[in-house]
């Protein structure tokens, strides 16, 4: 029996080799966060990252979930025929149902970003190191960017649930009631009011454009001011802007959306979603089903460079090309309006495109290095211009809107808008902004729902941009098409049963999977 | 045990005499009539393997009621001496059939022939931790006939599994060389688990994980710009294994026969033993085959003409102008590319195998050489494997066993990309190959355009290198009678190396000056295993059989992965990574441990009721802090009924030779998740920085803590029935099981409002419950023998929940969805819109009249002789909502059907086997049935609707056709028989062999894949595109076709 023990003592000593802890090297846990400034500024970095393109390396709140979603929603953008699926037909035609995918992403991406910002908002002040200046302001950074992400969800989808708290353990934040517009509005204000408090976009330094400012918390309370009604704020913002330092238009619209560091960081750009050509994490992919495909020399192509193929999954709706005038320099930018021959490459087919977004020296169409606008300040001036006509103060509304209208025209004023009829004047600050912002869809879907008011005008808002043009080629979505595929459906003026449109419904799965939420009027 | 008794008399008496015996037997002693003085009391003769002729070593002669005996020489001779006649010799070895013999006076040197043992009740069977006698079973195990595996000519063993045991589904990912295969015992309970089997190679554990030999070097999407998504390149980890090493694979399928393999055991195991060494002096081995591999048949397509009238007809529906002019049409007729013709190729393949193996008393020795030379029947790819091995098991001293097992595997494989079988099938005939101006043709440049498949062939590199060694040392003492003590220590280093260049000539390469991607892959797992065996027999009346035992295990996987592009030359390509302007570079780690203790007890009761029972307690590093530990027991029991005394009237009335009931239970995990999976973790990224091109570092939650994960756990239960009739003649099993697998590691929706979509949770339920049979008969015996053994199995599969928010889990994207897991269902089944034909023009006019077509899915074009889908919810929109399940993959039943015959010198072996009832996805198909022009169509869409053909079969060619949505025109029947192989040899006569001074000489032809009896239109019906999705079963997405090989090979033991 003496050598049964020995044995067993050998054994034994093999025992407790072995720990079943796990220590993953190449991540880190999230125990060993949050201990110092410098984690501070990467947990911020990480909630900028995800207003291009998510981890997941899905579509982006900024990216071609705006030129998509909303594009397709409104009245800028048509689905052609390689449209991928046929959740942005149903969009475009108002039949989708409350599954349609479009919208679930703009809801999951939203919150992923309000998340990641929760998390610093909370763990950031438990550091506890000098740098608390440092850390206060990366803090209030994350409340813009959460007020910001607010601000888009609320006119998305009306009533939504308030996270201010990160998802840390399985089984937080699980069920949350929405709260009312009222409310939102008001913690999408506190936000940008603590984001007062940081420094103004030019006393950072280069490296540290990206971030959000004091201008861009002060642009976005304007905006929101706006979007309210509240037309005297809105003026109180726009001065309060002004007093932080100068704004000023690039001096051609083509400069917004170029490449260097110079244009990138240009007085026009309040706030941005940044990306790099070339970059395999932050890219700008909004040309990748718009443009035509360019630059594939192996395939053979013109001599302008513009490939034969034209295979975008969307164009410009119809009417959106057309409300351009000639002379206006934005539509080079904007569009491509000649595309050639399947074959032969010579045969021109007249079939506007999207073009904004191409990134010539890109080697992937996909991996544009454009960065996308999320306020700029051609975008303060028309809203300044929208509250003093509302204030009936045209002749001031006129004098910022001209500074957009002409650039336009080569910084001539030869077509430079001199209306000062109230109604008439509101029209064309809209339908300037539907040029200017023209493939930036953050911007004209939330006109149109805001100035249409029912669910009838912003129909035929939308369907007027299908149209029978007779040079077009293609699947587009013609009036009459859409008369003949079914009569019964050709939404009528005025219908109060199209009123739902004006708010996305809560996404099916995620009304499923949180039994608080209450759907939307007419999506039940 | 059979009998002979030798015969002295006239032919005529003997051939009477033999008819009477050979009913039982078929082994019989060479006859001699001469007679001998018996001066010396002594017998001498020769024994023989009775299948190959060849001299069975160390083989045990007994004298019955003596105690000499000896053993037979390395040329099987043997001398022994007896006391007196009449006397009777015992002939036995490991492996054979005891052989009784009597003698009545001396008599010249006598043959005898000892034949195989397979599944013989006597046999000794590898369990988990040791080995059991088959008669000794209470759990269900099939046993892999290897001369079978080994004349289906596979070089995968885990490929030649296929049809030869029951419960066994073996499906085809690939018929790339080296490519892997898909193993589901008795169907698949997880969604995100794992599903494979363990496969414990001598003794040692591993949970086949191919991520592990796919470094990620390789260049596999985007490849045909009309495809994405990826299915699995690489080759196996498991084709490292030659399966000529083989000596023996068990399949473990039941929970009381796995559960001794706890949290691994719940998809059941696959034992592999390699060969060891016999007692005698060298004998070496050699063998050696040489073959061809052919396509085994084209799909028929397009001709350039058909497509451009094809083309040109979608155009026009379409609104547009017509693609090609009618000279171009004209000029199709004598310029049409056979993409086909031009991308496959008759291949070679030579397989060489030399071993030596030999021993004493105190050590036995097995090694091998083996190099194996596989073409590809794709142009450019092949597969090339180096093995070596050594086994030595030593006894030093009458108490101490020791022995070693090295496994040493190196091979280079040059692979097509994943779907350059895609592109070849959907690039259009229309298009040339190489270009008017020189070099290659890009693409198709029609819309969605398909790469030129013939210049990435050529041109690309896509290799993967796999280096493994697996090896095991233990030592075994006998510290009292029956009570020993293991120590077993194992390793298995598995490293690779991945390269892929697309140069500049070729699409890919073109925009980036080159693209080159290079990685490697280090997995390094360890086991050490220490247990406790204790054996005791009370009189044969009551057996005992403990087994206590304590094992880790370790498995560290290191990578790292470079991607660059822009090179000044091609010429430098990847092995110049300096030279290149863009680089990125990736790493990765990971760890996992697994913590266990074990026992079991066999006992039996005179070899009557047998009552098994084990229990192991795991712990795994990957599973939540507090749910870390699991313990799976078992139970099972078994009753001899034949040896019961009430049955041997029954017995003998049916011929009844053995009869045994078994019944089961046991509890079996799995947790092959991820490592980390349970932990927050961050991830690093990055953001632009303000300064041109630099960017920031930042980092972001993506994994919630969840300390509650846990193991998904499978309940078995198993009722079997062994059956022998007519002294074995006859041999059939019969199972019945049941599992419920629950708390299954799912990835499962969260509210969206936390940040996250979803996480990896325990929730769900998924059944199985099926029936193995199979059966064994010696149908004919005699000089001229047949056997078959056929095996069937059925497996009904159910998912029974998914947690309380979550009906189904789809794969892809909402309109083109192919493959769902839903409660109630089948795993996978494919999910879709039905159609019913064609829209006729009254139809459309109708329709158009009422205003009640609302088709989403064809918008605002839909006119005559497009689909008609159903609109199954009858609310007037044909939209999401109308999808519905449209298939199942999961077969009805399948089956194995093999033969095998021998008259003199020549034997024969026939392998069919099969799979009936289930349906196919088949996404290369789509393709091929796209109706807008973008690619080539298979040739019998030239009946598609047009005016003047309104009762065509298919739709209209129409460009604005949205491809991507999913129908039950994609789905096809994937049933199937084949002929999996057939294998004829013939063993040089004795009077040859003695001029060529060799021992035995084999030599055989074999044929694989010769024919198939199927309805799948594609190029095998045998397909599984993704092997590692539980949902996404039974889809084709381009796999590389299985060939059609003729082999010829010899066996030659010198």
């Amino acid at each position: 029996m003496k050598k049964i023990l020995y044995m067993l003592l050998i054994l034994s000593t093999f025992v407790s080799c072995i720990n079943l802890d796990e220590e993953p090297l190449a991540q880190i846990k999230y125990a060993d966060f949050f201990k110092t400034t410098t984690d501070a500024t990467y947990a911020v970095n990480g909630v900028y990252k995800n207003l291009t393109v998510p981890s997941g390396g899905s579509w982006g709140f900024f990216n071609r979930l705006s030129t998509v979603t909303w594009g397709c929603a409104g009245d800028n953008t048509t689905p052609g025929v390689k449209s991928p699926n046929p959740d942005y037909r149903a969009i475009t035609l108002f039949a989708a149902s409350t599954s349609n995918s479009n919208y679930l992403q703009s809801w999951q991406e939203g919150y992923e970003v309000i998340n990641r910002a929760n998390l610093a908002i909370d763990k950031i002040p438990q550091i506890n190191d000098t740098a608390v200046v440092a850390r206060a302001r990366l803090v209030n950074e994350a409340k813009f960017v959460r007020g910001l992400i607010y601000y888009y969800l609320v006119r998305v989808y009306g009533p939504i649930p308030l996270v201010l708290h990160p998802t840390i353990t399985i089984g937080d934040n699980q069920s949350i009631a929405q709260s009312d517009t009222a409310t939102v509005f008001k913690q999408i204000k506190s936000d940008f009011n603590d984001a007062l408090q940081l420094p103004s976009k030019s006393s950072y330094a280069t490296a540290d454009q990206y971030r959000a400012s004091k201008d861009a918390a002060r642009a976005l309370l304007l905006s929101v001011a706006i979007t309210q009604g509240q037309w005297a704020e809105a003026i109180n913002q726009y001065n309060a802007l002004n007093a932080i330092g100068t704004h000023t238009l690039a001096t051609n619209y083509k400069d917004i959306f170029g490449l260097t560091a110079a244009q990138k960081n240009h007085s026009e750009h309040i706030f941005d979603a940044w990306n790099y050509t070339n970059d395999a994490l932050n890219y700008n992919m909004c040309a990748s089903t718009e443009s035509p495909i360019y630059g594939a020399p192996q395939i053979g192509k013109n001599k302008k460079g513009v490939l034969i193929v034209g295979t975008a999954a969307e164009y410009p709706g119809a009417t959106l090309r057309r409300i351009f005038r000639n002379e206006d320099t934005r539509i080079r930018k904007i569009f491509v309006d000649t595309v050639y021959g399947d074959v032969d490459a010579k045969t021109k087919i007249y079939q506007p495109h999207f073009d904004k977004w191409r990134d010539s020296t890109s080697t992937d169409i996909k991996n544009s290095g454009i960065n996308y606008p999320v306020i700029r300040w051609a975008e303060v001036l028309l809203l300044y211009a929208e509250a003093l006509n509302e204030l009936n103060r045209p002749t001031e509304a006129l004098v910022a809107f001209n500074k957009v209208r002409s650039r336009a025209f080569g910084n001539k004023t030869t077509f430079n808008v001199t209306i000062t009829n109230k109604d008439q004047l509101r029209d064309s600050i809209f339908d300037e902004k539907r040029r200017e912002f023209a493939n930036e869809e953050h911007v004209r879907w939330f006109d149109l729902i805001r100035i249409n008011g029912s669910g009838g005008r912003l129909i035929d808002k939308v369907i007027s941009s299908w149209t029978n043009d007779p040079v077009a080629q293609g699947d587009y979505w013609t009036k009459a098409k859409f008369d003949a595929w079914n009569s019964a459906y050709i939404p009528q003026p005025g219908d109060a049963k199209y009123n739902k449109y004006l708010l996305f419904p809560i996404p099916y799965s995620e009304i499923n999977a949180n039994p608080l939420l209450i759907q939307n009027p007419g999506w039940e | 045990m059979a009998k002979i008794v030798l015969f002295f008399g006239s032919p005529k008496r003997f051939l009477r005499f033999l008819l009477r015996k050979s009913r039982i037997t078929l082994l019989f002693g060479i006859l001699s009539i001469s007679s001998v003085l018996a001066q010396q009391l002594e017998i001498k003769g020769n024994v023989l393997e009775e299948e190959s002729k060849t001299a069975v070593i160390g083989a045990t002669i007994r004298v019955k009621g003596q105690k000499t005996g000896t053993v037979s020489d390395t040329q099987g001779i043997f001398k022994v001496k007896i006391k007196a006649f009449p006397a009777t010799l015992i002939v036995s070895s490991v492996g054979f059939r005891n052989q009784e013999i009597e003698f009545y006076e001396a008599t010249d040197p006598i043959t005898v022939y000892l034949a195989d043992d397979q599944n013989r009740l006597s046999q000794l069977v590898v369990v988990g931790y040791g080995t059991q006698k088959r008669s000794d079973l209470t759990g269900a195990i099939s046993s892999i006939n290897t001369n079978q595996l080994k004349e289906t000519g596979s070089t995968s063993f885990v490929r030649g599994l296929q049809g030869l045991a029951s419960g066994v589904q073996v499906s085809s990912t690939s018929g790339a060389p080296g490519a892997t295969s898909t193993v589901r015992i008795r169907g698949g309970n997880s969604i995100t688990g794992g599903n494979d089997p363990l496969y414990v190679i001598d003794g040692f554990p591993i949970y086949n994980n191919d991520n592990n030999a796919n470094a990620g070097g390789l260049y596999g999407t985007g490849v045909s710009t009309t495809t994405s998504g990826t299915n699995t390149v690489g080759t196996s980890a498991l084709a490292t294994i030659n399966p000529g090493d083989i000596e023996s694979i068990e399949v473990l399928k039941d929970a009381s026969a796995t559960a001794i393999y706890g949290s691994r055991g719940a998809n059941g195991v696959i034992i592999v033993t390699t060969k060891r060494g016999q007692k005698g002096s060298a004998t070496v081995t050699y063998d050696g085959s040489y073959g061809v591999q052919n396509l085994a048949h084209k799909i028929d397509l397009m001709n350039a003409q058909q497509f451009a009238l094809f083309r040109n007809a979608g155009q026009i529906a379409g609104g547009r102008a017509a693609t090609y002019s009618q000279a171009q049409i004209d000029n199709f007729a004598t310029n049409s590319t056979d993409w086909q013709d031009l991308a496959y190729q008759t291949a070679p393949v030579q397989n060489h195998q030399l071993s030596v193996s030999g021993g004493n008393d105190k050590t036995r020795y097995s090694s091998s050489l083996g190099y194996l030379d596989q073409q590809g029947i794709l142009i450019n790819t092949d597969f090339k494997r180096y093995t070596g091995r050594i086994s030595v098991d030593s006894k030093l001293s009458e108490k101490f066993n020791f022995g070693l097992n090295l496994n040493e595997s190196y091979s280079t494989a040059n692979l097509a990309s994943s779907d350059i079988v895609s592109a070849i099938l959907q690039m259009p005939a229309t298009v040339s190959p190489y270009a008017a101006s020189g070099g290659y043709t890009s693409i198709s440049s029609l819309d969605a355009a398909t790469i030129n498949p013939i210049a990435y062939l050529k041109e690309a590199t896509n290799q993967s290198v796999l280096q493994r060694t697996l090896g095991n040392a233990f030592g075994e003492y006998e510290l009292v009678k029956g009570l020993k003590a293991k120590i077993l220590i194992g390793i298995d280093l598995l490293t690779n190396r991945q390269y892929s260049y697309l140069p500049t000539t070729i699409y890919g390469g073109a925009s980036s000056n080159g693209v080159t991607s290079t990685a490697q892959k280090t997995t390094t797992n360890w086991v050490n295993e220490n247990t406790l065996t204790y054996t005791k027999s009370i009189n044969d009346i009551h057996n005992f059989d403990l087994l206590a035992g304590f094992t880790q295990q370790q498995s560290v996987t290191r990578g790292t992965g470079i991607k660059a592009s822009g090179f000044p030359s091609d010429d430098l390509a990847d092995y110049d990574l300096s030279s290149a302007t863009t680089k990125t570079l990736t790493s990765s780690y990971s760890e996992n441990k697994l913590l266990s203790y074990l026992g079991r007890l066999n006992y039996n009761y005179r070899h009557k009721y047998f009552l098994t029972g084990s229990l192991r307690a795991d712990g795994s590093s990957r599973l939540g802090a507090n749910n870390r530990w699991g313990y799976f027991p078992s139970g099972s029991l078994g009753w001899q009924v034949d040896k019961e005394k009430f049955f041997k009237n029954i017995a003998s009335k049916f011929k009844i030779s053995n009869s045994k009931i078994r019944l089961g239970y046991g509890k079996t995990g799995n947790s092959e998740i991820d490592s980390y999976k349970s932990q927050a973790l961050l991830t690093s990224t990055t953001y632009p920085s303000g300064t041109a091109a630099t960017t920031v570092a930042g980092y972001y939650l993506s994994q919630l803590d969840n300390p509650d994960l846990k193991w998904e756990t499978t309940n078995q239960y198993d009722v079997g029935i062994d059956l022998g009739f007519l002294n074995e003649r006859i041999k059939f099993t019969g199972d019945l099981y049941y599992k419920k697998t629950y708390d299954l590691l799912v990835n499962i929706y969260v509210p969206n409002i936390t940040g996250y979509k979803s996480s990896l949770q325990n929730l769900g339920v998924v059944q199985n419950k099926g029936i193995d049979l199979s059966l064994t008969t010696d149908n004919v015996k005699g000089k001229f023998t047949w056997t078959t053994n056929a095996t069937f199995s059925i497996n009904r599969n159910k998912v029974l929940s998914l947690g309380s928010n979550v009906s189904k889990i789809s794969y892809g994207s909402s309109s083109s969805v192919g493959s769902i897991i839903q409660v109630g269902q089948p795993l996978g089944v494919f999910y879709g819109l039905k159609t019913d034909g064609l829209y006729s023009a009254s139809e459309i006019a109708d329709y158009t009249a009422k205003g009640t077509l609302r088709n989403l899915y064809l918008g605002a074009s839909t006119g005559a002789g497009d689909v008609k889908y159903v609109d199954v919810d009858h609310n007037g929109v044909i939209n999401d909502n109308d999808q519905t399940i449209i298939g199942n993959p999961n077969p009805k039943f399948i089956f194995g059907f093999n033969n095998t015959f021998s008259y003199k010198n020549f034997d024969l072996s026939i392998i069919i086997q099969g799979s009936v009832g289930n349906k196919i996805n088949s996404y290369t198909l789509k393709q091929l049935l796209g109706p807008n022009g973008f690619q080539n169509n298979i040739a019998s869409f030239n009946d598609y609707y047009s005016a003047t053909n309104t009762t065509a079969k298919y739709q209209r060619p129409n460009i604005n056709i949205n491809q991507a949505t999913y129908s039950d025109l994609y789905i096809f029947d994937g049933s199937y028989a084949r002929l999996q192989s057939l294998s004829l040899g013939y063993i040089l006569p004795k009077s040859i062999l003695s001029k060529l001074k060799v021992k035995n000489v084999k030599l055989y032809v074999t044929g694989q894949n010769l024919f198939t009896l199927t309805k799948y239109p594609g190029y095998d019906p045998d397909v599984n595109s993704y092997n590692l999705s539980t949902g996404q079963v039974g889809t084709d997405y381009g796999s590389y076709p299985t060939a059609k090989t003729f082999l010829a090979g010899a066996t030659i033991t010198f």
